[in-house]
């Protein structure tokens, strides 16, 4: 990870003091009070490699889902206004595209037309 | 769709900030809601990774979606889709109650009351400064990243700290203590 927690924030408060120009003893121990707890409460975050992961997924997830039928949402609301507004029959070459575009591998009837 | 090339580079720099996306979703829904929420950002990221035009500014790009997917989580608009890059307003309290969720009560420290007295305060910010102090402590955010998340210059967002920062400080000290000391500071950027 490139972003550890609170790394990036200790080089910035090196540079450049967030809360105010000049801190009162006990609104810098307030902030390190904060800077503790939020680094317990870190710690007890999901795991971030597994998150990661999950996201690596996604382009072979989405294809996967496509290939199997898995319709998504959009398509799914794509294809409800085609039949709500031609009763079944495809009338407009915009539909006609969008029509064409659905995955090759959808039954038989979703790529009659 | 990304093409071939899309999805190397979305696989590539995407899991990087998986951590930076995973704290702000924890900050704003709770640890519990903060992986599903991290998943559908990246969903939304993947199908609009080909119109992100400067690479550079993916970070803050990706925790503008990941705050917009928390936002709407939070208004109970869960799993619909909708824009979700557009801006917070800057000075909407309710867009932030909206967004925020409470810091969960149970510390996991040793120093129990000490933990829950310093969330009880963070809790009873006003949305507008408490936002700032979640993301910046508990999301380890700096000033800079959450003024772009937020869509507000990070000069009001270091303003913004200090004012919660000088409002807990009275809430956490004993009474009297705190009038006292407190300085002429209390301007926004």
């Amino acid at each position: 990870m490139i972003d550890e927690p609170n790394a990036r924030n200790q080089h910035h408060q090196q540079e450049e003091p967030e809360a105010a120009p000049a801190l009162l003893p006990e609104i810098d121990a307030l902030a390190a009070r904060l800077t503790a707890d939020g680094a317990v409460w870190q710690s007890r975050l999901p795991d971030p490699a597994r998150v990661a992961e999950r996201i690596r997924a996604i382009p072979h997830d989405s294809l996967f889902a496509a290939s199997e039928g898995d319709i998504p949402v959009a398509h799914l609301t794509i294809v409800a206004q085609c039949f709500r507004h031609t009763h079944g029959r495809l009338r407009s070459y915009g539909v006609w595209v969008i029509w064409r575009r659905l995955p090759s591998c959808w039954p038989w009837w979703a790529q009659w037309h | 769709m990304p093409d071939s090339e899309g999805t190397k580079s979305f696989t590539a720099i995407v899991p990087l900030y998986a951590s930076a996306m995973l704290r702000v979703a924890a900050a704003l829904v709770g640890p519990a809601e903060a992986e599903d929420a991290v998943q559908e950002a990246s969903m939304r990221a993947w199908q609009s990774w080909s119109t992100l035009r400067n690479v550079e500014a993916v970070r803050s790009w990706l925790l503008q979606i990941t705050l917009n997917v928390c936002r709407q989580w939070r208004r109970g608009l869960k799993g619909q889709q909708q824009a979700h890059m557009q801006s917070l307003p800057e000075d909407s309290d309710a867009e932030y109650h909206h967004l925020l969720a409470m810091l969960e009560t149970d510390p996991g420290t040793s120093n129990h009351a000490g933990a829950l007295d310093l969330r009880a305060a963070v809790n009873a910010l006003p949305s507008d400064l408490r936002i700032v102090v979640v993301l910046r402590f508990y999301a380890g955010l700096d000033a800079t990243e959450i003024g772009e998340v937020l869509s507000i210059p990070a000069g009001t967002v270091r303003s913004r700290l200090h004012r919660a920062l000088l409002q807990m400080r009275d809430r956490l000290l004993p009474s009297g203590l705190a009038s006292t000391t407190r300085p002429e500071m209390e301007g926004r950027a």
